[in-house]
């Protein structure tokens, strides 16, 4: 709300300077967001909050500056609207029009408005028209209650309130034409619509410079209806502002009188009919009981009646003294906003100030339990970092596309999205790993190792369900990268006290290559290698594993000390060749029978590739680690025993030993 | 046996400038060893008269310490000739590590400050429905309130376990504070942080999907005091402790009274800059009393119980903590912007 220190100042006594007053105004809860010099005036810029269409008027906002200075209000009221004389006008939905005052004037002549109106207009950022449209505006600005004058000329008939046709068309003030809905209000005559209601004008009946008869409308909409037609129509004016925000009986007949006065004075003619149509409201609003304990106990205050009761009054209400500290309030009708006695705690706290209000800091009795799901949620980041991952934050909205190619669960879609390349709920993580991973290479970024814990969104026939998973995923290239990255995918899980995990091939066709991950019998989720697809590295690779939180947090167990061996251990190293497509889960567990308690460890010390092993053959040394824990091994028994591994894999028509 | 001693030394001091490095372990065992002269000299103390005891004693341990003493350095020198020298001037190599998101940073930052006056954390789905998003929060389905919640809705026909009114993704955490309220019995004191979804463009401020943490409390006695009191301490904790509050009145509809507040510009400590746009003060948080609708709505007895809740934005309270400048660094997650947060 825009609106100028001279126009309120004609309605309010302000006594401090124009900084001081929106320091003032800033405090009590009307946010001024700026102030500026104008000519001899200062124009100030304020955020109205939703539930205060009454500071959306200079009438309103007088009331608020006198409760927050003090002064006095300088009104003038007129008495309620009666008609007078016969103006057809029909209200077709009257749930929808609770008030309409039609008034006919005629002779009226058309000119441009006197310099003081102009200079009023021009302050609130109006521009002018002409002075019957200037009067409106200055009205609407001054009551908070939007008019709108009509070249009576151009009505034929009565007045009609209604709903629109379906497809019935308006060329509108601003020179565009609408095409409206039958759940749109409109005026209209016998023939066609002169305006949507409570929104815009129409074109063929505004006033123009030959106007003579002027009909004057000052009507309240619904506030839901108004918009609703707003909202579809994408049109937002100074009436829909207000109309939807609630315009009140009292002030739009109010704005009438005034509009009907200065259009008589300015543009000469005279009124030759008014028809009321609803009722005013009375001066008196709703009544609220205050009392004085619970306020102070509320807000934790020591305010005493006299000061409670002259903020009250200040902002319009009567207020009066009941038995043991009691208030009867009598809440003023512009502010509907005000229903309960605790509506009225917060404009006794932000007249009185926030500030003034104490500080206390005392520990909280709660009965809610610390989550141990969400403990555990901590502490696998924590694992996850010291493992050398970086933690990510990517969105959960992805392409429609992308979550096709990329799951093949059932996906949750939005039907409002901003964009299509969002308008999809993610079924699985490692699509915003992969992206982080493009757009890193592609900035020529090396060592990417990230982690992400977030939600992903399923979908069981119409069932939604969402569930938190954990991702963790590296760059690489070869073989070599992706044990080293499923060693410290192993080290997590470890550090998580998840133990003897294995990995069964699966084919996978958005992998180059997967296996399911599990421990002893429990499906811990997928780890997978793909191409990751960058610009700038066409042999990246991301290496991936993908699970549940909720499984992870099931298969956990909390570190337990095992006895370990001081005996040193004995290690024999085999260098090996595999065929193109075989697995050494398919050889391993043979190798693991044979070397029974013995075989305690195998790992990978060294890749090769050499022109001297076949196409396609993938050669590493494995290092076979013996060891018992009650005593010491002889060399030859160890001996014997690699004899017999050796033996298996040299069995193995898939494998080559060098 | 002072002479002898004295040998010994002599002897020891001869060889040990001598001595290559191959030779200065059996030297070692020659002169310190179990059956070294210096351990048979120490055999022999019991024969002296008692007067000579404690002088022999002190003069062989000075020895033996001198002696070692003397091979450490040879070892040293020795070693240092043979090229195994440490240059600490080099440029380093590089050394990989893991970090936290700096919103995973702030928010636990947040949520220790509260957990250290007895909040606990809960969270929340974030596909929530009508009733709990906006209904139970006291804010009707089709009003100018609602604005500024814009929301993403899901697509038609769809269902929770149990949905009230539309599907949608939450707009503020929030609907986690109705669900908390419906299941437990106060005192509460709870913290749910969060993803949140709003249909706004991406720009350098703004983003379709932030990070939000909120936080309530109900009691029997607690007042608009109280929530003076945990704000001023989270934001003395988080910021500095000469951090300046302002609350100033505004409208929430599931609070009354309503506050934003406001901290003292952490850049120009209230001067006016840049990044508080010349007036001192940086809008952080907004907050409330819990609305005696809202307390009902959750089935808790307005007239027994009273509360406060306040919700914040994790990036807003990042982007000042830290003096990031743009939103999106957020989630592009390019490795020069995660790699500046390598504490934790």
């Amino acid at each position: 709300m825009r609106f100028s220190q001279n126009f309120l100042r004609e309605f309010v006594e302000i006594n401090i300077p124009p900084a001081e007053l929106a320091r003032r105004l800033t405090l009590a809860g009307i946010e001024v967001v700026s102030l500026k010099p104008w000519g001899g005036d200062w124009i100030f810029e304020a955020e109205v909050t939703a539930n205060r269409p009454d500071l959306l008027s200079i009438w309103g906002l007088s009331y608020e500056v006198r409760a927050i200075l003090g002064g006095k209000i300088k009104f003038n009221t007129y008495p309620p609207l009666s008609s007078q004389g016969s103006l057809p006008i029909y209200i077709e939905e009257k749930k929808l029009v609770p008030f309409y005052a039609g008034r006919l004037m005629e002779g009226v002549k058309v000119e441009r408005s006197p310099l003081w109106l102009r200079q009023r207009l021009a302050s609130v950022g109006i521009e002018e028209i002409n002075n019957i449209v200037d009067i409106t505006n200055y009205c609407l600005f001054k009551w908070g209650a939007p008019l709108h004058a009509f070249d009576a000329a151009k009505i034929k008939g009565a007045v009609h309130v209604r709903r629109a046709k379906e497809g019935e068309k308006l060329l509108c003030l601003d020179g565009k034409e609408r095409t409206l809905s039958s759940a749109d209000l409109v005026i209209a005559d016998e023939g066609r619509v002169l305006a949507i209601a409570g929104i815009i004008g129409g074109k063929d009946s505004e006033i123009n410079p030959q106007t003579k008869k002027v009909f004057l409308e000052a009507a309240v909409f619904d506030p839901l209806s108004i918009r609703r037609t707003s909202r579809r129509l994408g049109l937002n004016t100074e009436a829909s502002y207000r109309f939807e925000r609630q315009v009140l009986p009292f002030n739009t007949a109010q704005a009438s009188q005034e509009a009907v006065e200065l259009i008589l004075r300015q543009g000469g003619g005279r009124l030759v009919g008014t028809r009321k149509l609803g009722r005013e409201e009375g001066k008196k609003g709703k009544r609220v009981t205050l009392s004085l304990a619970r306020l102070n106990r509320y807000l934790d205050t020591r305010l005493k009646l006299p000061q409670v009761a002259t903020i009250l009054k200040r902002l319009g209400c009567e207020v009066r003294l009941q038995k043991e500290d009691n208030l009867l309030v009598n809440l003023p009708r512009h502010r509907k906003d005000l229903t309960a006695e605790v509506d009225l705690f917060e404009e006794v706290a932000r007249i009185y100030g926030y500030k003034n209000i104490p500080i206390r800091l005392s520990f909280v009795n709660n009965s809610a339990r610390v989550s141990a799901a969400l403990e555990f949620k901590r502490r696998l980041k924590r694992i996850s970092v010291q493992a050398g991952f970086r933690e990510i934050v990517s969105f959960s909205l992805i392409p429609e596309e992308e979550a096709k190619k990329l799951s093949g669960y059932a996906y949750v879609k939005l039907i409002n999205p901003l964009r299509s390349g969002e308008n999809v709920l993610r079924p699985q993580l490692w699509g915003g790993i992969l992206q982080a991973f493009r757009y890193n290479l592609n900035q020529s970024q090396s060592d990417l190792d990230f982690f992400e814990i977030a939600n992903v969104y399923l979908c069981e026939g119409k069932r939604v369900q969402e569930e938190t998973h954990y991702v963790v995923a590296s760059v690489g290239e070869g073989e070599k990268d992706l044990l080293r990255f499923k060693g410290r995918v192993l080290t997590i899980l470890s550090a998580l006290g998840i133990e003897r995990v294995e990995f069964l091939p699966q084919s996978e066709s958005k992998f180059l290559s997967a296996a399911l991950v599990k421990s002893q019998e429990l499906s811990l989720g997928i780890m997978g290698v793909i191409k990751v697809g960058a610009k700038k590295n066409k042999k990246a690779k991301g290496f991936i594993f993908e699970t549940s939180l909720g499984v992870l947090y099931k298969a956990a167990r909390p570190p337990q000390f095992r006895p370990f061996s001081y005996l040193p251990g004995i290690k024999r190293d085999i260098s090996l060749a595999l065929k193109p497509g075989y697995h050494f889960s398919q050889i391993e567990p043979k190798l693991r029978e044979v070397g029974g308690e013995m075989l305690t460890k195998i790992v990978v010390i060294d890749f090769y590739k050499g022109s001297n092993l076949p196409p396609g053959y993938r050669g590493v040394t494995l290092r076979f680690y013996y060891q018992l824990p009650q005593r010491t091994l002889t060399a030859a028994e160890v001996d014997t025993l690699h004899q017999r591994i050796r033996q298996i894999l040299a069995e193995s028509s898939d494998i080559i030993l060098r | 046996m002072e002479e002898e001693i004295l040998k010994i030394k002599k002897e020891a001091v001869q060889q040990i400038t001598a001595a290559t490095a191959a030779e200065l372990e059996s030297l070692h065992i020659k002169f310190l060893g179990r059956k070294s002269l210096l351990a048979q000299l120490t055999a022999r103390l019991r024969e002296l008269p008692p007067a000579q005891k404690p002088l022999i004693g002190r003069l062989i341990n000075e020895t033996k310490r001198t002696i070692e003493q003397m091979l450490e350095e040879k070892s040293g020198a020795l070693a240092k000739a043979e090229g195994e020298e440490f240059d600490l001037t080099l440029p380093a190599l590089p050394q990989a590590c893991g970090s936290l998101h700096p919103l995973t940073l702030v928010a636990e930052e947040i949520e220790e400050v509260f957990k250290n006056l007895g909040f606990v954390v809960a969270e929340g789905d974030e596909i929530e429905d009508e009733d709990h998003n906006f209904s139970a929060l006291n804010i009707p389905l089709e009003h100018p309130s609602r604005d500024m919640f814009d929301t993403f809705y899901l697509e038609e026909g769809l269902h929770k376990k149990e949905t009230q009114g539309r599907l949608l993704l939450r707009s503020h955490t929030s609907p986690a504070q109705i669900r908390v309220m419906r299941n437990l019995r106060p005192p509460l004191a709870v913290l749910v942080p969060g993803r949140v979804y709003r249909p706004d463009a991406v720009d350098a401020t703004h983003s379709f999907m932030f990070h939000q943490i909120e936080g309530f409390a109900v009691d029997r006695d607690l007042r608009f005091s109280d929530l003076k009191g945990v704000l001023i301490n989270f934001a003395r904790k988080l910021f500095t402790a000469e951090t300046q509050l302002r609350f100033r009145p505004s409208f929430f509809p599931f609070t009354e009274p309503s506050a934003e507040v406001d901290i003292s510009c952490i850049i120009c400590k209230g001067k006016g800059c840049t990044v508080c746009k010349g007036n001192g003060w940086l809008e952080v948080l907004g907050c409330g009393m819990i609305h005696p609708r809202v307390l009902q709505a959750c089935g808790i007895d307005s007239k027994k119980w009273q509360g406060y809740a306040f919700g914040m934005g994790v990036e807003r309270i990042a982007m000042l903590k830290f003096g990031i400048d743009d939103i999106r660094l957020f989630y592009n997650n390019h490795k020069k912007f995660l790699e500046q947060f390598n504490a934790f």
